[in-house]
């Protein structure tokens, strides 16, 4: 089974911070907050719970300190409000080497692929479209941010 | 009385390589002009442009592309577009790419990329700062490479860990018919890591009529004799890279 873990930041994420103050300049009517979130994906033949204990083991991801995560669940989805979640990732995967606490909790997992998500607030007139070609895809100087389309993908995976 | 030429280097929040780069300048009988990144004007007064290595804003999102955004860059596209001569370092390489400057489009569209570095099987390799070889390629195809001979092979000091070139459509083919840097070894051959120290052939690449050069190894590293290790095994009583800078004084 696929499992797709999120980690955020307790505190002030200063990419995050640094982006809305540009995505804002550019779109201040349409941007209302920016988060951001580390994501791994793996594959593994394992239990919500077991999945949970691995991760939440390895302190090389998940610093409890600084550091909280969640599984599967999108971290905006309960919330209220309009948010468009996308994921931006590297044309050629970045596949990290997992932990040795993490293999031995979970033997059988597969590859590791990191990718980062940015969660936009956006307001009610906004569609998806003008989320992907103004705030994501930086085509050219002074339009989009997060992702260069030149060498990473950016997916829609959410929307509420 | 003939007046000196100014280079404004501009110093970007981050920038960690601004007075190397200006005492390089000055070494090339010019007059270097530290500018800040919220000094946008000030570009406009200066006779070529300079971005200087480092981590502008902490590499927050992408290296490069939060600088891309200031107003001062607006100011560094409008002065390559009036002909002035602009080199980018490192940082400011990706800072060029980023704002779509390192490729002759009009409307700053960007279509060059640096990803992160990568080693021979496609693994993270992370930071890489080193002694490394590159060598022109075409160097007679741009005023800046002009000096350099197709046979030469240059030390030079890497140190990144985003610095592999990626193209869009049609890019790569361009790149490869101008001049261009590519890394090698000592002898001139190419290879897998550690000759190449970031995955990609490419060290670095020329726009606007070969008058923007954008390279990720750092020449002002290696702009005097003394500055070149004697594990290299090479000796000089000034380095190859003075080349490249009196080209660039010369577009001035």
């Amino acid at each position: 089974m696929k499992w797709v873990v999120y980690i955020g930041l307790k505190q002030s994420d200063l990419h995050a911070l640094s982006a809305f103050e540009v995505l804002s300049a550019q779109c201040p009517d349409e941007l209302i907050s920016l988060r951001r979130f580390r994501t791994l994906t793996f594959e593994a033949q394992a239990s919500r719970a077991q999945c949970e204990a691995a991760v939440g083991s390895c302190f090389e991801w998940v610093n409890p300190n600084r550091s909280v995560f969640s599984l599967q669940d999108g971290p905006w989805v309960s919330q209220a409000g309009r948010y468009v979640a996308v994921q931006v990732a590297p044309k050629t995967p970045a596949v990290l080497s997992p932990p040795v606490r993490f293999k031995q909790l979970l033997p059988h997992v597969g590859q590791v692929v990191e990718s980062v998500t940015w969660v936009f607030q956006v307001a009610d007139h906004v569609v998806d479209e003008q989320v992907m070609s103004q705030m994501v895809l930086s085509t050219r100087r002074g339009t989009g941010l997060v992702c260069n389309p030149v060498f990473e993908t950016a997916t829609l995976i959410g929307v509420t | 009385m003939t007046r000196k030429p100014t280079v404004a280097v501009i110093q970007f929040p981050g920038s960690n390589c601004e007075y190397e780069t200006a005492r390089m300048v000055s070494y090339m009988g010019c007059v270097p002009t530290i500018l800040r990144w919220n000094d946008p004007m000030g570009v406009s007064s200066c006779d070529g442009v300079i971005l200087p290595g480092g981590f502008s804003f902490q590499d927050r999102v992408r290296s490069g592309v939060m600088a891309s955004h200031l107003p001062i860059m607006a100011s560094v596209s409008q002065a390559i577009k009036q002909g002035k001569p602009a080199i980018g370092i490192c940082n400011g390489c990706q800072i060029l790419a980023e704002s779509g400057l390192l490729t002759d489009t009009n409307d700053d569209q960007v279509q060059v990329g640096l990803a992160k570095n990568r080693g021979p099987a496609g693994e993270g390799i992370g930071f890489v700062c080193d002694w490394v070889y590159v060598k022109p390629i075409n160097p007679a195809l741009s005023p800046l490479t002009r000096y350099f001979d197709a046979a030469d092979v240059l030390p030079i000091v890497t140190s990144h860990a985003e610095g592999r070139f990626e193209w869009g459509d049609g890019i790569q083919s361009q790149v490869s018919s101008h001049a261009h840097f590519v890394y090698c070894d000592a002898n001139g051959v190419g290879g897998p890591f550690p000759v190449t120290p970031n995955g990609g052939k490419v060290a670095g690449v020329l726009s606007y009529q070969g008058r923007v050069l954008g390279i990720m190894p750092h020449p002002e590293r290696a702009i005097l004799g003394w500055q070149f290790p004697w594990a290299l095994k090479h000796r000089y009583s000034s380095s190859p890279w003075e080349k490249l800078m009196v080209a660039f004084k010369e577009l001035l």
